[in-house]
């Protein structure tokens, strides 16, 4: 069966155009929203994918209202008055939408990218608990991860 | 060289056809790929390690490069290789064009992995492949060679396999409690068979549930290569029992093959019993990964010793893949692995495209050479 060139053209270009896509989605949501720091704690894993990551606990200063179970619908954070809830916080101004993975409250912030040659020194400090997240959180609560701060510096500037 | 090629040779050189007439043939020939799938076997692997090496080095996550050129040039290669894939195919270069697009393929992969490197999205492994399967899924649908259906067909069903085994429950059993064998070995058989079904794969002289029961036998040893460990704990009598049940039952569909000889059924029954041969014989690591490409690169040369060209490629494959997978487990760091990598598939392809350019004048002189003695 002969196959069309627009079809071959079509199967070509879609992952090159849904990746730009994809990308410039990922960097609007890096840009715009609000930006919040939150102290973490955690250690350092890799994949083959994407390579080394911090993977921690983000410490929202509450206990999440998780139990032991999966849950697959959405949960919420809210960042004005620190407070967990099941249902979407109707006065909070700013608040962050996660679900929750047995007792842990997730937003898809947990895990952080770090160079390989940089990875074990950064495990150090993030577990000596001086370490912490930037964060941007759009208006509907979706969370987007911007950087990883030592001491209350981006840790790039350490190096 | 092909043995179409000798014989033109020493056809002419015996006078039974003229240098027109053996001109005429190897131009029918080359116009023709389908006696090239050797070379395209190899080709591919060659690309294959590149796009591998690519993702290690993205992996290492270089700070001294910034987000944004490593995104242009991300998106530069994907770009070129998406630019070359089209060419190829506008000129009818149908090998070609498929080794491109199996390298646009492992290039979306990559990419997936940068993006989610550079904007840290929380997401896990399997729904990264997931995204990739849905990508590529176009590239898989107008292949119409083995390697990249292939590939696509094994990633998604890890990616299905991880969702199985995250969300279900298998009666009172539950699947942490069996691993991930018992699930996926009987979900690539019945993909498998659907995949033959639908001649996705393409017709062998071999039937979907032969390819069913094939499949279970590769992810025994995919099992190995993914986890490195599969071995550590299938000693245990739950594992055993399985996995030599699917031996068994390859090995008697093995005999009522009539395609194959007996020499043929004998190997086929032997390659099946490798993979136990590390369980009984130690403690040594090493033993492993040995049985495991003892068992790929037996079913290659079997296979292509039967001229089922895809099967050939797939074993083929899988061998480079666990030649990968050696690469990690001795160098540690991505990036000298990935550039380890990206020479290893240069040499391969550099190696593959000049055997092919001059095997044939090399031939002909050792052949005057030969007759000069």
């Amino acid at each position: 069966m002969k196959i069309s060139k627009n079809l071959i053209l079509s199967a070509l270009v879609f992952p090159v155009i849904a990746l730009g896509i994809f990308t410039a989605y990922k960097k609007y949501k890096f840009e715009v929203g609000t930006k919040f720091i939150f102290p973490i704690s955690g250690y350092d894993p890799r994949d083959l994918l994407s390579g080394y990551y911090l993977i921690y606990t983000v410490e929202y200063g509450a206990t999440p209202d998780c139990d032991m179970r999966s849950r697959p619908e959405p949960s919420y954070y809210c960042i004005d008055s620190k407070r967990f809830s099941r249902a979407k916080p109707a006065d909070c101004s700013k608040f962050i939408r996660g679900r929750c993975q047995y007792n842990r409250f997730l937003a898809d912030i947990e895990k952080f990218y770090i160079p390989e040659d940089k990875a074990k020194e950064l495990d150090k400090l993030v577990r000596g608990k001086e370490a912490a997240i930037e964060i941007s959180v759009q208006y509907d609560g979706t969370a987007q991860l911007r950087d990883l701060l030592i001491n209350g510096e981006s840790w790039r500037e350490l190096y | 060289m092909a043995n179409i090629e000798k014989k033109l040779i020493e056809w002419t050189q015996k006078g039974l056809i003229s240098e027109q007439q053996k001109t005429d043939i190897e131009t029918y020939e080359s116009e023709n790929e389908g006696h090239s799938w050797v070379y395209y076997g190899f080709l591919v692997l060659g690309v294959s390690v590149i796009g591998l090496g690519l993702i290690s080095i993205i992996a290492a996550n270089w700070m001294y490069i910034s987000d944004s050129a490593k995104l242009f040039v991300d998106f530069l290669l994907l770009g070129t290789a998406a630019w070359v894939a089209n060419y190829y195919y506008s000129k009818n270069k149908r090998m070609h064009f498929e080794v491109a697009l199996t390298g646009l393929g492992l290039l979306t992969l990559g990419s997936i992995g940068l993006i989610s490197q550079i904007y840290h999205t929380g997401g896990e492994l399997y729904q990264a492949l997931f995204l990739w399967s849905f990508l590529t899924m176009g590239l898989f649908l107008v292949s119409r060679r083995a390697a990249f259906p292939l590939l696509w067909f094994s990633l998604f069903t890890v990616a299905l396999t991880n969702v199985i085994y995250q969300f279900s429950k298998v009666g009172f059993l539950t699947i942490n409690d069996f691993g991930h064998y018992t699930v996926i070995a009987p979900t690539v058989g019945v993909l498998a068979v659907i995949c033959a079904y639908f001649k996705v794969l393409r017709p062998h002289a071999i039937s979907g549930f032969i390819l069913a029961i094939l499949s279970m036998l590769i992810y025994f040893a995919l099992g190995e290569v993914i986890q490195g460990g599969f071995a550590k704990n299938v000693g245990h009598i739950k594992y055993l029992i399985p996995s030599y049940t699917a031996s068994a039952v390859f090995m008697s569909l093995a005999w009522r093959l009539k395609s194959i000889d007996r020499r043929q059924k004998l190997s086929l029954s032997l390659i099946s019993l490798f993979y136990f041969i590390p369980i009984h014989l130690g403690e040594l690591e090493i033993f492993y990964p040995v049985a495991t490409i003892l068992i790929l690169s037996s079913l290659a040369v079997l296979f292509a010793s039967l001229e089922y060209k895809k099967l050939f490629q797939f074993f083929l494959f899988l061998v480079g893949v666990r030649f990968l997978v050696i690469y990690f487990q001795i160098f540690g760091s991505l990036l000298e692995t990935g550039i380890g990598l990206l020479l290893t598939g240069v040499v391969i392809i550099a190696f593959v495209y000049f055997w092919n350019k001059f095997r044939k004048p090399i031939y002909e002189w050792t052949q005057k050479k030969l007759q000069g003695n």
